[in-house]
């Protein structure tokens, strides 16, 4: 399967005050068409640094990533933020849904900041994929926290793009709408061949993925592939290489 | 950290920016206060210098105090939304700060106590530097209305008055508390977990339909009722003032009602007319925290509303009340000689004194028999009698000889009550006296009654000979009592040339005189109205410089707005950003919102402050001088007049707007998206 996005030596640093932390220290990571890939760490491992900066959200202090071949070094603001807006699309922990808008104009979004007259079936449509086509004209607030994180994950979806980057989807949910937002993910990367980078810190969402990779002290310790996994649920694989790497 | 007052100073410290705002609306509003005072008493102090000029324009300085106080006030005012504004904002960032403080065993008293602590301090150096600031502001003013004003009024010098210092002080440290105490309270009030917590995302508000009808009916109700029954044609002084005021009041409480229901009505024509995701996200913000999207939009109306109404009520004045007392001698051609040379300023008289302008024995002589046989004419000695001062107590009155006033008739005098045949008998029997309706209101009297009116050597008894219009408003008294009423000379000798004389060749051959007497002037009545108006044209220059000031304060008003507006949608723009907005957008939606607030400011602002000046009109009406006339077309001449100034505002209202949007957008877009979105 042909590189989607990769990172090349990618690293991040912060200046807080007099200190400066090392949040990524050359990390090389790469991601293929339809493939689902989990990222895990302990906190301050660098793992959110580098989903933002794989989605362009945020500049690298050194290295380079590669979208389709193309380097985000070489791009404009303007240049990222259309990448961003047609290539990419971002699930956050907290929802982050427009308040002002409906559940159907959240989802069209990205398609409307672009230009676009967005088509309401295809809006439907991905409102029912995630089982939310009654709640359409309904506004953030009148929406469970599950339901505003599916509306998040259609509007993830809608511009159609490469690759879905996502930053603890299912920390703020049960495990009943949690485990609902991974099927989503997974359906999706299977069915449309979209890429799917997903941050977690909990093993068994990892497990949903095809691959997980480790992150610890801004550095990549281990990667584990999950299509084989020798007798071992994908869970037991999970949480064996996390003791192996101290996690 | 010694005590609980150096989270106050820390704070300040850290939110520069925020601080340094309300400081300098502060610093405005008690600058534009003092400054305001330096300016009239500026312009006082110059016409001091001359009893006779002091006397003529008593009227204009009587106006300009209050009025420069007044607009003081506004921007005070304007900084108090500033300061309430910051404070806001303030409380709603360090809502978990608080929220952790109280957790930890901060009081109520003590939370409360901090934040005032805060205000005080920034009030304190705002009140400090507005003083320091204000004689620089006022010298700068006084410079810049110079120019315009120089024919008219001479400038002496120009210091803060101690007791305008120690109002606008107080008044600034006042309006600094005041504004706080209210998110103080909140905050104080706040249990500490729910200060903890995420604050809710502001929803959009759907605007009180009740509330805008009421607008809507009370302000047509208002314009409708001046327009079909104008009090201004039966009230009369002392009512008018008050009655105007009371129609004003419940007009901006219109203003005020129907406000919300047009920024709701905008933003949904706003959402017609600018399709796609950055017009909706920007019109949907103007409906959400409609409180301070209201408070925005009106102080950039008031602004306007005042600066029109102001204008509108000097052309007013001007040209339609006590100016259009002089249109009778105007249409007659009627001309004057004094040693007063109106067209050309006041300036070389100043400071000679009384007896500069009194007209000497022999050049009465020449004059008189230069005009006897081709035109009538009056001597017009100035008195001041308090009981009879048209404006406040020191405004002149003539005195003049009943048999020579009859010989100028309505072009000195216009009868609303009696006439010219029951008043001679009166005003040649004693001290008969013609007043306006204000006069004899103030007086309690009426058409044939005694008042005792303060003469030179004690109380003298006059009887009302007649009501009605005189030139400039001012009472004209028989001379039959003249030692007791001055020692002194005519001032002034008017002149009205006979049908069978041309003026321009009396003009010419009283010109001649001025070979043997150097002193005396000739001015057609005509240039004096020119002069008059030049007059109120100072006065309007220097209401807009200082409304100019206002618009500053309303634009650190946009400013905080905007930035509190933006820190509050920080998370938003930051998803946003992250889901694929450029700047270029981000930055069309964040100073759009500010724009669409000016709009509506300038327009809501132009359509109050039209119909502001037509309810003046129609309310104060003419009768306190004695004129009947038609109100309602000077109504609309006065709005005509006022209308350059208001289109001028409602373009500079969202270019105000924009630039202050401009800011808090250049702000926020530098930082990444994830930065954006961290800072939450």
């Amino acid at each position: 399967m042909a590189v989607v996005i990769e990172t090349r030596s990618l690293r991040k640093q912060y200046h807080l005050g007099d200190v400066t932390v090392e949040a990524l220290r050359g990390v090389d990571f790469a991601a293929a068409q339809g493939e689902f890939v989990a990222i895990m760490g302990p906190s301050g491992s660098g793992k959110s640094t580098l989903l933002h900066l794989l989605g362009g959200l945020d500049s690298a202090s050194g290295g380079d990533v590669l979208l389709d071949g193309r380097s985000y070094t070489q791009m404009s603001d303007d240049e990222l933020t259309i990448t961003r807006r047609r290539q990419i699309g971002f699930i956050f922990q907290f929802f982050n849904l427009l308040p002002t808008l409906t559940a159907a104009e959240n989802v069209a979004l990205p398609l409307t900041i672009d230009g676009q007259h967005p088509n309401p079936s295809h809006i439907m449509s991905l409102l029912e994929q995630v089982g939310l086509a009654d709640r359409k004209d309904h506004k953030p607030h009148q929406l469970s926290g599950g339901q505003q994180q599916r509306v998040a994950i259609a509007r993830a979806l809608v511009a159609r793009p490469k690759i879905v980057l996502a930053d603890e989807p299912t920390g703020n949910l049960d495990s009943q709408s949690g485990q609902a937002v991974l099927d989503l993910l997974r359906r999706a990367s299977r069915e449309q061949g979209q890429t799917m980078v997903m941050v977690t810190h909990d093993h068994r969402a990892a497990a949903s993925a095809d691959r997980v990779v480790f992150l610890k002290d801004g550095q990549t310790v281990n990667m584990v592939s999950l299509d084989d996994t020798g007798g071992k649920t994908r869970t037991q694989t999970v949480a064996a290489v996390m003791t192996e790497v101290g996690l | 950290m010694s005590s609980i007052y150096g989270l106050a100073w820390r704070y300040l410290f850290a939110n520069r920016v925020r601080s340094l705002l309300s400081v300098a609306a502060v610093m405005l509003g008690v600058a534009v206060t003092i400054s305001g005072s330096m300016i009239a008493g500026s312009v006082r102090e110059g016409i001091l210098r001359s009893d006779e000029l002091r006397v003529l324009l008593e009227g204009m300085i009587a106006m300009l105090d209050p009025a420069m106080l007044f607009i003081g006030m506004v921007v005070m005012l304007a900084a108090g939304f500033l300061i309430f504004n910051t404070f806001g904002m303030t409380i709603t960032r360090r809502r978990q700060q608080i929220g952790g403080l109280r957790a930890l065993g901060l009081t109520r008293g003590q939370t409360m106590r901090v934040i005032l602590a805060e205000a005080l301090l920034l009030g304190v150096v705002g009140v400090a530097l507005g003083v320091i600031f204000s004689v620089v502001l006022g010298q700068v003013l006084i410079a810049f209305i110079k120019p315009f004003a120089e024919r008219m009024v001479a400038f002496g010098d120009a210091a803060p008055e101690l007791p305008v210092v120690i109002f606008a002080a107080v008044m600034g440290l006042l309006i600094t508390l005041l504004s706080v105490l209210l998110p103080a309270r909140r905050a104080a009030r706040a249990a500490p977990l729910d200060a903890l917590r995420e604050p809710a995302a502001a929803q959009i508000e759907p605007a009180r339909r009740g509330q805008t009808v009421l607008g809507t009916l009370l302000m047509a109700g208002l314009l409708a009722y001046v327009i079909l029954m104008p009090p201004g044609e039966w009230v009369t002084y002392p009512l008018d003032a008050p009655l105007t005021a009371l129609v004003i009041l419940l007009w901006l409480a219109g203003v005020l009602l129907l406000l919300p229901g047009v920024i709701g009505l905008a933003a949904r024509l706003g959402r017609w007319l600018l399709p796609g995701a950055t017009g909706r996200l920007m019109t949907d913000n103007l409906r959400r925290a409609r409180g301070r999207v209201l408070l925005t939009v009106l102080t950039l109306a008031f602004a306007l509303l005042v600066i029109i109404a102001l204008n509108g009520f000097m052309e007013f004045f001007l040209n339609h009340s006590v100016g259009a007392t002089l249109k009778a001698a105007e249409q007659r051609d009627a001309l004057f000689v004094s040693r007063l040379d109106i067209a050309s300023g006041w300036g070389e008289v100043i400071g000679r004194g009384l007896e500069s302008v009194m007209l000497a024995d022999d050049e009465l002589h020449a004059l008189v028999e230069v005009v006897e046989g081709s035109a009538n004419y009056t001597l017009n000695y100035f008195v001041v009698v308090p009981e009879l001062s048209f404006f406040g107590s020191g405004y002149f009155s003539y005195m003049i000889d009943p048999v020579l006033l009859r010989g100028v008739g309505d072009a000195m005098f216009t009868f609303s009550e009696g006439d010219w045949d029951t008043a001679l008998p009166v005003m040649e029997a004693g001290c008969g006296v013609l007043v306006s309706p204000a006069v004899a209101a103030r007086n309690n009297v009426g058409l044939g009654d005694t008042l005792t009116v303060t003469g030179r050597s004690g109380p003298l008894d006059c009887t009302i000979a007649g009501l009605g219009t005189s030139v400039a408003g001012a009472t004209i008294i028989s001379d039959t009592q003249h030692d007791q009423l001055t020692d002194m000379n005519p001032s002034l000798v008017l002149i009205l040339p006979r049908l069978d004389t041309d003026p321009a060749e009396l003009a010419a051959r009283i010109q001649a005189l001025s070979a043997d007497f150097p002193e005396i002037r000739l001015t057609w009545v005509s240039d004096f109205a020119v002069a008059l108006d030049d007059s109120g044209e100072i006065i309007n220059v220097a209401f807009n410089a200082m409304l100019v000031l206002a618009s500053f304060a309303a634009a650190f008003g946009v400013v905080n707005t905007m930035l509190m507006s933006v820190d509050e949608r920080r998370r938003e723009i930051g998803l946003l950003r992250a889901v694929g907005a450029t700047r270029a957008q981000m930055r069309r939606i964040i100073i759009g919102e500010a724009v669409f607030m000016g709009v509506v400011g300038g327009v809501v602002g132009l359509a109050a402050g039209l119909g502001a000046v037509l309810i003046i009109v129609l309310t104060y009406g003419l009768n306190s001088i004695g004129l009947k006339a038609d109100l309602l077309p000077i109504a609309l001449a006065s709005a005509q007049a006022a209308l350059a100034t208001g289109f001028a505002g409602l373009i500079a209202a969202p270019v105000v707007a924009a630039l202050a949007a401009w800011l808090p957008a250049r702000s926020i877009l530098r930082e990444t998206p994830i930065e954006t979105l961290a800072l939450t």
